[in-house]
């Protein structure tokens, strides 16, 4: 039972981490991130080649990646999210939608259809694990993901609230006319948070393939719902909430793993949409700060 | 020459047309009041001045630079500064981060956090709380000095006294007095016809979208004012 606990803590980490992105971008820019699963997947495999064929250590390669990312979020915003969203608020989802089975596509055109790991590049670190009093052995990477997803969500938050750019990037999401009228750039604001958010992106915890993104995006879109997209915080709460409900549905029958995870993504639907009208701000509670 | 010139504004919401065909001029250390009934299109034709509302025609100058075809956020980096109806500060951030925003458009100029403080006494206590536990009257000053923290040319200011006590207006309106003989040029729109007429360098008065009295306050009169935002054009005196 304490084992099973301690396991979906750790996995609400990981969720936590998936999540935190797709929250930010939809408080910054109220664009649903489709593509968030597969920008994530594609980060990996970047890891992925970097250090399998290239040689280079894991460290290393994630700076890297996280600058390519961050490269790559400003131009997906500028080539489509900017002008997908002076469309309403379903062009953007659409649009993210359309980049995530091209991507889907390309990563399997280049890299077919085999599960690729990133364990080999870790060295012991995929099987090691902490032991605890009482017995109980809790694998050591699923600890430092639960770290990291706490340590990313703390600088996001320290980053909103204490620089300028926060300041800017929370003035852009709650109120765009007045932040543009101060001379805010709010477009560049957003592209920067964007591409803040793809660098953040990453995955090291299970073998993957070329179509992992839509259930990665799956989990991270039930923890915001779940949790509330108005402060990371919230995110991280939401995670541990799927979390909870797919180890106890998992422990009541050995088919219940995801669908405990969607009834309380369903319970939290009802409960966010019960007395308001349908809309994607009464679901997801809009604003960076809540 | 004028600070800000604005030359047939058309502006419209929709197939609403609000404002038609307005110009107006202000000078360097001039305070230019803009008055009207509600739905005059005064402040329609405010944020189509500052970019915040796209006009169909016309065209804006700063300082004797064209900036019709900038955005919202490159006219503000030009030296246009609008203070909104309602004063849209961000009511979780501290006055101070409020302040600090204003800076965005990186011009250089004697305002920083400091001048703004000596310039409303009353917000230097107030530096570390949220905006939005503010009084009317300290909301107000807080959007008057975001406004300066970008160091502008001229002010727009929209509905300066609307929901605040006759204390804070007159508060309010010492502060603009003193950028006044700073050399800025204002642009108050103001529901208070009597204030304005104390108060104003010149009068414009707006009814359904249409100027229909140019005056000084010298040349006018409270009544012809008032028979001008109905829409009496006879009184029209330039």
């Amino acid at each position: 039972m304490t084992s099973q606990i301690i396991n979906a803590i750790l996995l609400g980490g990981y969720y936590a981490l998936l999540a935190t992105g797709l929250a930010f971008m939809y408080s910054v820019m109220r664009i649903i991130n489709l593509a968030h699963g597969t920008l994530i997947v594609l980060a990996a495999y970047a890891l992925w080649v970097l250090g399998e064929r290239l040689s280079i250590p894991l460290p290393a390669g994630i700076v890297v990646v996280a600058a390519a990312m961050f490269a790559l979020g400003m131009a997906l915003h500028h080539a489509v999210l900017a002008r997908a969203s002076r469309g309403g608020e379903l062009l953007p989802i659409l649009a993210t939608f359309g980049v995530a089975i091209i991507l889907d596509n390309l990563i399997f055109q280049v890299f077919g259809a085999d599960s690729i790991s990133l364990a080999p590049l870790v060295g012991d670190l995929t099987w090691a694990s902490f032991e605890l009093p009482g017995s109980l052995f809790v694998g050591k990477i699923s600890v430092y993901i639960l770290l990291a997803s706490v340590v990313q969500i703390g600088l996001l938050e320290w980053m909103l609230r204490h620089t300028g750019l926060g300041h800017r990037i929370q003035a852009t999401s709650q109120d765009r006319a007045t932040a543009a009228l101060l001379g805010i750039d709010t477009a560049r604001t957003a592209a920067i948070a964007t591409g803040v958010i793809a660098a953040t992106a990453m995955g090291l915890r299970a073998a993957w393939g070329p179509y992992s993104g839509s259930v990665q995006l799956l989990f991270a879109f039930e923890a915001v719902v779940i949790g509330g997209a108005g402060s990371l915080w919230r995110v991280l709460t939401g995670a541990l909430v799927l979390a909870f409900a797919q180890s106890l549905a998992a422990s009541i029958h050995p088919q219940g793993f995801l669908i405990g995870g969607h009834l309380a993504f369903l319970a939290a639907v009802f409960l966010r949409l019960r007395g308001a009208g349908w809309s994607f701000t009464a679901l997801l509670k809009s604003g960076v700060r809540a | 020459m004028s600070t800000l010139d604005v030359n047939h504004i058309d502006a419209a919401h929709g197939q609403l047309k609000a404002v038609h065909g307005v110009s107006l001029n202000v000078a360097p250390g001039e305070m230019l009041f803009l008055l009207g009934a509600n739905g005059a299109g005064k402040t329609t034709l405010l944020r189509s001045i500052a970019g915040d509302h796209r006009a169909y025609s016309g065209d804006v100058s700063l300082a004797g630079a064209d900036i019709s075809a900038l955005p919202a956020h490159l006219r503000a980096r030009a030296g246009l500064a609008l203070v909104p109806e309602g004063r849209r500060l961000f009511p979780q951030m501290s006055v101070r981060e409020n302040l600090t925003l204003g800076a965005a458009t990186a011009r250089d100029g004697p305002w920083s956090v400091d001048a703004v403080y000596d310039a409303f006494p009353n917000l230097a206590r107030l530096d570390r709380s949220p905006a939005g536990k503010l009084s009317g009257g300290e909301q107000q000053a807080v959007a008057i000095g975001r406004a300066l923290m970008g160091n502008p040319k001229a002010i727009l200011l929209d509905e300066v006294s609307l929901g605040l006590s006759p204390a804070a207006v007159d508060l309010a309106y010492a502060a603009l007095a003193k950028l006044r003989e700073m050399g800025l040029a204002l642009l108050v729109v103001e529901q208070d016809l009597s204030r304005a007429l104390r108060t104003a360098d010149a009068l414009i008065v707006m009814c359904e979208g249409h100027v229909t009295l140019r005056a000084k306050p010298a040349e006018t009169s409270l009544d012809a004012l008032a028979a001008a935002s109905f829409g009496h054009i006879e009184g029209e005196a330039a």
